[in-house]
Order: C-alpha cells, then sequence, then structure tokens
C-alpha cells in the first residue's frame, strides 16, 4: 500500500543536505542523529579506510583534506573536460580524476570513487535519520537539484538515489520547494519570486500561486554561483596577503588550504552579524628546514568581504532581473520575493535584492530548511490524493535538435510547462539524402555544439531525393516524470524510429563539437565551392575588363614614370590574380577581386581625365 | 460550473465516430472512478475547439477566470494527481489534456496582457474553430510572431530579413554592398531571404551593370576622342553588353564597329537594336541604314532612311545616303 508508506524530502545541498517529512498534514524537518537539522555534504575515507559521512566527516577535514570530499554537488553531472571542472581543479583540496567516458571522480584513498557514489553516501546517511526517526523503512524521496541543472546532472543525482536504496520518485527544482514550503498553508494569491542563493548555485524562480496551484511561470540560474564562491574570495585575499608578507604560496598547501577554507566560511558567516572579525590560524605553515611555524593572523570587516565579492553580488541581482524578464513579470507585480539559501543572510545580498526590487524580501521561512520542507510537501502531494498542493512546474532549459550547418533548433523553449509535446517538420539539406540523424540538444545556444548532447539516433531509408524534398516530423515529448522522449517520422512512409533520453550521451563538448564538426564539412564545404566559383569567375571577369583597358592607358600615360609604374602593377595584379583563381581560397580570391576593382577604378578615372583634356 | 457542464453535457456531445473508442476507453481497467474516466474523455473530445471552450469558460472571460479555470482543471487533469496509479490509455488522455490546457491558458493570459481590456461586445461567437476575430485572438496571434520571432532559428531568419530590407535601400546607391548582403541573407536562410533574395539579387546585378556599362560609356568615349576606333567599339560593345536597355550604348557600339573595319554583322546587331530602343533617334537609324547600305542590304537601308526622312525631310545625310541606296 503506497500510501501508507513514508516519503521523504531530500534538499541535497552543495553544503549542508536536510531531510524532511510530512506529517499530519504538516511538514517538518527530521533531526540527524547528531541533533543536528543540517547534515553537511561532505564524505571522507580515513587512514584506516572508514568511510565517515556529515559532521563527522567535516570535523576531521582539516586533518585529512587529501581524502575529505565537500561541494562535489558543484562536479555531479558534469564533463572532466569541462571549463568548470578546470577551474574547481584549482581550489579544491582532493584530487579530482577522470573517469571513463569523461566523468568526474575523485581519488579517495586507492579508489576513484563517482560524484553519484559519493552524493550516495550522504542520501543514505538522510535516509538513515529518517528511518532512526520514523522507526521504520524508508525507499521513496523527492530529490531536489537547482532549477539551472542540466538533464545529466539530474540523472546523476537520480543515480545517487538509486545507489543509496531509494526511490527517487521526483527530482524537484529548489526555488519550487522552497516556493511550495513558503506558501503551504498560507492563503498566498499572487506571483511571486524566490531568490535562491544556496553554497554553490543561484537560483531564481517565479510562480503564480492560488490556491495550493503552483505554477511555475519561470526559472533560471546559474550553477556556478554561490557561497563557495565567495569563500573563495575570501581565500584568494588571506592568501594573497600571507604570500606578500612571508613569501609563501599557501595554495600548494592542502592542509593549509583546507583550514583557510573553514576560516573562510566562519568568517564570512560571523560578518553577517558583525563588522569585523579575526582570522587565526596558528601554525598554519611549516617552512621545510625546520624553522618554526607561521602563524596566520587577520583581521576582515564586513566592508572588504562586500568589496571582494561586489561583483558576485551585482551578479546575483542580474540574475534574479533577467528571470523576471523571461517570465513577463515587472517587479511591481510580484507579492513577495522570497529568499532561500544560507547566502541570502548576507546583509549586501539582501540589500541587492532590498534595491534591485524596491521591497522588502520576506524572510519568514528557515532559509537553510525551507527546500526540504518543500520537498516533503510534493512527496505528500503525489501520494496522497487528498492533498491540496499542486505544482505545476517547467522545463528549465530549451530542447532542441541539431540542424545543417551546426546549428540548433529549438522544439520545446524553456520555462514549458510540463507535460508537454510538440512536433515539427524538417527537410532532408542534401540531395539524395536517406538518413538523417536527430542529435537531441539541451541548451539555449544558437550553436549546436555549445548545448548538451542529451542523445541521438538515425532515421534511414529514406526515399532518394533532391534536398528538401523528403519531409520528417520530428516529435518531442516529455511526460509528466520529467523524461524527454523523441521521436522522428518519414511523413511519406511512416517510417519512424524514436528514443527515450534516459542518460547523459557521455559525450564530451570537444567530441561534441567535433561530431558536428564531421556534419558540418559536407555542409561547408558545398556552400564553400559555390562560393569560390562565384569568386573566381568574378576574379576573371575583372581580370578581363582591367586587361581591356590596359592598351588605352599606356597609349595615354605609358611615357610617364607614374603610368608605367602604374602599368606594370595593374599587369601584375592581373597574373596574380589569374593564379589565384587556379585555387581555391576564397578570402583571398575576395581579395583579388577588390585589387582589380581598384585597379579598374584607376584607369577608367585616367582615362576620364585624360580623354576629357583635348574638348 | 466548468467540471459539473463538462461531465454533464461530455458524452452527449461526442460525435459518434468515437462513440466506440469512447466505449472502449470507459470500460478499460485502470485505477479511476467511472465519474473520472467520463470527466477526462468529455474533456478530451473538446480539446479542438477555441481555447475559452477548452477551459470551459465563455468567451472574454476575465484573466481573473481564465487562471482560476486553468488551475481548477489542472486539479482534475494533471497527471501528477494520478501518480503511481495504473492508468492506461488515461495517462497519454491527462497528458494530452494537460497540455492543451496550459497552451490556452498561456495564449489567453498573454492575450489580456496585449490588450488589458476583456473582448466586450462585438460579434465574439465562440465558433468551432479558433480563428475567432476577437481582440484576444488577434493579440494571440501578435504574441505567437513575437515567441516565434525569439525562436533562435527565427532569430536567423529575421537577421535575414533585416539584411534583406538594407540590402534593398543599398540597391541604388552600392549595388556591390547590396549582394553582398544578399548573399550572407541567403546563408543565413528563411522564407524572406529565399523568397526575396533571388529578385533583389537580379536587381543588384542590373544595377551594378548599369553602372559598369557607365564605366565603359566613359571609357568608349575616351577612346573615341583619342580616335582609337578599335577600343571605343571595344568599351561600347562591353556597355552594350553590360546593359541590353542601353540605346546610346547600342548606338555607340555599332558607330564605332563600323568604323573598325570588323564584320558588319555585329554592328548591325548593335545598330538594330539602338533603333529598336529608340525609334525617334535619327543617328541610331542613319547608322543602321549606313551599314546595311555596306552589306549590300539596299531595301532595308532604304526603309530607315526613309524613316528618317519622314521625321526630318531635310536631312542631308540621310538624302545623300539614300542616293547611294539608288
Amino acid at each position: 500500500m503506497a500510501e501508507h508508506e513514508p516519503v521523504i524530502g531530500i534538499d541535497l545541498g552543495t553544503t549542508n543536505s536536510v531531510v524532511a517529512i510530512v506529517q499530519g498534514g504538516q511538514p517538518h524537518v527530521i533531526k540527524n542523529r547528531t541533533g543536528q537539522t543540517l547534515t553537511p555534504s561532505v564524505v571522507a575515507v580515513t587512514s584506516v579506510g572508514k568511510r565517515l559521512v556529515g559532521q563527522l566527516a567535516k570535523r576531521q577535514a582539516i586533518t585529512n583534506p587529501e581524502n575529505t570530499v565537500y561541494a562535489s554537488k558543484r562536479l555531479i553531472g558534469r564533463k572532466f573536460s569541462s571549463d568548470q571542472i578546470r577551474r574547481a581543479l584549482q581550489t579544491l583540496p582532493y584530487r579530482i580524476v577522470c573517469g571513463e567516458h569523461d566523468d568526474v571522480r575523485v581519488q579517495m584513498a586507492d579508489k576513484a570513487v563517482s560524484l553519484p557514489e559519493i552524493s550516495a553516501a550522504v542520501l543514505r546517511e538522510l535516509k538513515l535519520d529518517a528511518e532512526a526517526f520514523l522507526g521504520r523503512a524508508v525507499s521513496k524521496a523527492v530529490v531536489t537539484v537547482p532549477a539551472y541543472f542540466n538533464d545529466g546532472q539530474r540523472q546523476a543525482t537520480k543515480d545517487a538515489g538509486r545507489i543509496a536504496g531509494l526511490d527517487v520518485l521526483r527530482i524537484l527544482n529548489e526555488p519550487t520547494a522552497a516556493a511550495l514550503a513558503y506558501g503551504f498553508g498560507k492563503q498566498v494569491t499572487g506571483k511571486i519570486a524566490v531568490f535562491d542563493l544556496g553554497g554553490g548555485t543561484l537560483d531564481v524562480s517565479v510562480l503564480e500561486v492560488a490556491k495550493g496551484v503552483f505554477d511555475v511561470v519561470a526559472t533560471g540560474g546559474d550553477t556556478y554561483l554561490g557561497g563557495e564562491d565567495f569563500d573563495n574570495r575570501i581565500i584568494e585575499s588571506l592568501v594573497m596577503n600571507f604570500a606578500k608578507e612571508h613569501g609563501v604560496d599557501l595554495r600548494k598547501e592542502r592542509m593549509a588550504l583546507q583550514r583557510l577554507k573553514d576560516a573562510a566560511e566562519r568568517a564570512k558567516i560571523e560578518l553577517s552579524e558583525v563588522h569585523e572579525t579575526n582570522v587565526n590560524l596558528p601554525f598554519l605553515y611549516t617552512p621545510p628546514g625546520g624553522t618554526s611555524a607561521i602563524h596566520l593572523q587577520a583581521s576582515l570587516s564586513r566592508a572588504t568581504l562586500e568589496e571582494l565579492t561586489k561583483d558576485l553580488v551585482e551578479r546575483t541581482v542580474e540574475i534574479a532581473e533577467k528571470v523576471l524578464g523571461e517570465a513577463k513579470v515587472h517587479p511591481d507585480e510580484l507579492r513577495e520575493i522570497v529568499l532561500v539559501g544560507g547566502m541570502t543572510r548576507m546583509p549586501a545580498v539582501q540589500a541587492a535584492v532590498r534595491k534591485h526590487f524596491q521591497r522588502e524580501p520576506s524572510k519568514g521561512v528557515h532559509p537553510e530548511e525551507v527546500v526540504a520542507l518543500g520537498a516533503a510537501l510534493q512527496a505528500d502531494a503525489l501520494m496522497q490524493p487528498s492533498s491540496q498542493v499542486l505544482l505545476l512546474d517547467v522545463t528549465p532549459q530549451s530542447l532542441g535538435v541539431a540542424i545543417a550547418g551546426g546549428y540548433n533548433r529549438v522544439l520545446i523553449p524553456k520555462n514549458t510547462t510540463v507535460p508537454t509535446s510538440t512536433t515539427e517538420t524538417f527537410h532532408t539539406s542534401r540531395d539524395g539524402q536517406t538518413t538523417v540523424k536527430i542529435m537531441v540538444l539541451q541548451g539555449e545556444s544558437e550553436l549546436a555544439h555549445q548545448n548538451e548532447l542529451l542523445g541521438e539516433f538515425i532515421l534511414s531509408g529514406l526515399r532518394l531525393a533532391p534536398r528538401g524534398e523528403v519531409e520528417i516530423d520530428v516529435t518531442f515529448e516529455i511526460n509528466s516524470e520529467g523524461i524527454v522522449s523523441v521521436s522522428a517520422r518519414d511523413k511519406e512512409t511512416g517510417l519512424e524510429q524514436s528514443i527515450t533520453v534516459t542518460a547523459s550521451g557521455g559525450l564530451t563538448a570537444e567530441e561534441l563539437k567535433g561530431i558536428l564538426e564531421q556534419q558540418a564539412d559536407t555542409m561547408l564545404e558545398a556552400r564553400i565551392s559555390s562560393e569560390v566559383e562565384q569568386k573566381r569567375n568574378m576574379v576573371s571577369t575583372a581580370a578581363a575588363e582591367v586587361s581591356a583597358l590596359i592598351p588605352r592607358v599606356r597609349q595615354l600615360t605609358g611615357s610617364s614614370e607614374f603610368g608605367r609604374e602604374a602599368l606594370r602593377r595593374a599587369e601584375e595584379v592581373i597574373a596574380s590574380a589569374r593564379a589565384a583563381a587556379e585555387g581555391d581560397d576564397l578570402a583571398a580570391l575576395s581579395d583579388w577581386v577588390d585589387q582589380l576593382e581598384r585597379t579598374r577604378v584607376l584607369f577608367v578615372g585616367v582615362l576620364e581625365r585624360l580623354g576629357a583634356r583635348p574638348q | 460550473m466548468t467540471k459539473a457542464e463538462a461531465s454533464r453535457g461530455g458524452p452527449t456531445v461526442l460525435p459518434s465516430n468515437t462513440d466506440r473508442t469512447q466505449e472502449d476507453a470507459l470500460s478499460e481497467e485502470v485505477d479511476l472512478p467511472l465519474d473520472r474516466k467520463r470527466e477526462i474523455l468529455a474533456r478530451e473530445a473538446l480539446l479542438d475547439r477555441d481555447h475559452w471552450t477548452v477551459l470551459g469558460l465563455k468567451p472574454g472571460a476575465s484573466a481573473e477566470a481564465v487562471k482560476l479555470a486553468y488551475f481548477e482543471a489542472s486539479r482534475v487533469f494533471h497527471p501528477d494527481r494520478y501518480y503511481g496509479k495504473s492508468l492506461g490509455s488515461y495517462k497519454a488522455r491527462l497528458e494530452r489534456i494537460f497540455h492543451r490546457l496550459s497552451d490556452a491558458h498561456e495564449a489567453l493570459i498573454e492575450a489580456h496582457r496585449k490588450s488589458p481590456q476583456p473582448s466586450s461586445g462585438g460579434p465574439s461567437r465562440p465558433g468551432r474553430s479558433t480563428t475567432g476575430s476577437t481582440p484576444a485572438v488577434d493579440a494571440r496571434a501578435e504574441e505567437r510572431r513575437a515567441r516565434l520571432a525569439r525562436h533562435p532559428y527565427l532569430a536567423r531568419t529575421a537577421r535575414a530579413t533585416a539584411l534583406v530590407e538594407e540590402a534593398q535601400r543599398q540597391m541604388k546607391t552600392a549595388p556591390e554592398k547590396a549582394l553582398h548582403l544578399l548573399e550572407q541573407a541567403k546563408a543565413l536562410g528563411g522564407n524572406v531571404a529565399r523568397e526575396r533574395a533571388p529578385g533583389l539579387e537580379t536587381e543588384a546585378k542590373q544595377q551594378l551593370a548599369s553602372r559598369r556599362a557607365d564605366d565603359e560609356m566613359r571609357s568608349g568615349s575616351a577612346a573615341a576622342q583619342m580616335g582609337d576606333a578599335a577600343a571605343a567599339a571595344d568599351a561600347y560593345t562591353r556597355a552594350a553588353g553590360l546593359d541590353p536597355t542601353r540605346a546610346d550604348a547600342a548606338y555607340e557600339a555599332a558607330r564605332w564597329l563600323m568604323r573598325t573595319g570588323r564584320p558588319l554583322a555585329e554592328a548591325r546587331n548593335h545598330a538594330q537594336r539602338a533603333v529598336s530602343l529608340r525609334a525617334d533617334h535619327l543617328p541610331s537609324h542613319l547608322v543602321l541604314a549606313e551599314i546595311c547600305l555596306r552589306m549590300g542590304m539596299g531595301s532595308v537601308a532604304r526603309r530607315h532612311l526613309e524613316a528618317v526622312l519622314k521625321l526630318d525631310p531635310r536631312n542631308a545625310e540621310a538624302k545623300a545616303l539614300l542616293r547611294q541606296v539608288r
């Protein structure tokens, strides 16, 4: 009996995770076995090979930096070759290695652990906490992710749930969850914006709420903008001052870096309450050769922190504005702006939101718990037919297909309410083309290769026909579970192929670009050759025209120094241009056309002037 | 009201040809009460109707009413309301209904956003088709266009269109630039570029040719003044070739070709064209006559000379040539 089985809601955060459940119609946060509501999203392996999760793992991080993994959410579902990972490599004290399919793995002791496994360790911990609280087994959960997570990242999070022994009923967007929790039980009606600045990500969503229905209008954000970035700014500043003072680069010291990270986060949190704080890290660095250890002692003011992170704060409001624009909602129309996520405790962030939206943001919710509460509410809504809550969610990113020329043709634009489906007719792009490759893309870029490849398949056996004659219907469908399926159908023969997108293609951006370029090659070649042909003709016409002018010019100006020089140059240009017309360098051909044209104009002008004189 | 109406009216308004599938669907074994099945089938039967009907509303309802109707209907038809239930064919039906509901909701809200006044009065009868001409529908069409314009593919099309328009503006002053713009527009694709570019391209090429012809005319006249008949003939011939509609080019080409001692056939072609382009241009007639005379085509020459004399009875040259014919 599914109705009676408890279903938990989990906020799997970058720095902290929270688990919650609905009991008696009310959502509650479940405290972990150490009595805390927040469980640090930290996983470690000790020197004796013991796996630690949460507070225990976080506590020993300083002494075991290389085998303590935090902020893994920023890595999950990403490609090892991506820019984000490259950036992360520089600041993380633990070792990241490349998996078989360009996936990211973390080297813990002697094992390369996949990211879903690390997230699974945290999820399992939360599951155990929930089971301890409820006194019974738990096997179903709703897990939240940042709205801007792509399909690969969502799939990886689902995988993590499976590894942890949890059936993930639904992946829910964090700001949506926050709005659910915020709006639950209140008779809120109208549009609200949720500004969720967490440890790793910024999410902004605009929702319309009425009578328990939560209609997401638009959602957006940045998966690489959060508390971690603020911490890093503090670390950078401390490291730089330390280098200035002692000539030591602490970035190479894993243990020092871990202590700095802790201290930076603490200082940042303190500065939300006070205006000045101290960072004291005794014995931070022991120089080789037995000289005495160096301590780090620094004071940090709120003003300095705000200066260091000014651009980050500005970016958060810019993104919020963009999402509001996409939702076509004017700030005046908003009933509330709900601040979610630990970082929204920072006074500068609140001030920026207040200034930009000209209103006091609502802080009636516990920013760290609200997402988990929302997840629990959605879990309950799915399981209880009598639930008042109904969530109308959207696709956070556009879905499209790669088309000839390497472009992305969007079929389902972002912020479309799901479930949804759409069909569009395409044509073959080449004469005699008997197969089409359907590449399913996720993202907003016009250029196909700058999007995520969700999957691909081939529809073959098309009728042999000139380009554009064979029509193919491509249908995209997103069902209520958020599963994407794509089919392609030859309109004439009814021939059909389809895929259900279940996992990311495992291709790197480079590989994807390569594949697209291979296809583009034939396209581009076709276009270049016709262009070359055209330019060659232009060169030969222009050369003939100039040649035709030469005898007259010679007759009129051949006796002057200038004339001889001009004629010599003209003949050179003609010869070189004709030589270039044998080749297919488009740029060179254009260049020669220009030069010939200039020569022609010059000669015509000369003839005109000299010809006009005798009269 | 919407629910009640739909379920009451539902089964009876179904077109008869779907009765069979409806019957099958009603007897399908799924986790849904019969009433709910009926409700779902009834709403499904309305999906081809206009946005208002789909939402169970009267045309012209306020944005508030649209929103509420959408939310109410979502409570019934959103697949999440039946999570974990065995739904059989109803799963797809629910998804289809909900998709249509959210489309209708979006379109109507958008229409209200564009023209906040609900369509009052006017012939806003709810037809079976959605192509009524209420302001809301027009606004909807406008919104659809606006949305389409934001579409990445169509953004390119829009750029192509802008290029085509720019090319048209540049046509007279800078045909080369216009040609270049058209090339770019064609590379971007889109209907406008496909349909308009070729015509404009021809026009630009003509412009370009006529400019070149101007140049050739100038160099022809320069050569003529230098007394270089061959060069003048070449230049004028090229001018006439570049712009076949130019009577003066044809005339000059004929005139100078005649003096080069080259075969007269080409000269005659040009002269013939000059005459047909400008029937009242006496010198053209005279040149043609002279060429014909030299080619031994006396009667043709005479006809043209007589035409000249008809226009200008005292033309001495024509009289002299006419004497030669005789």
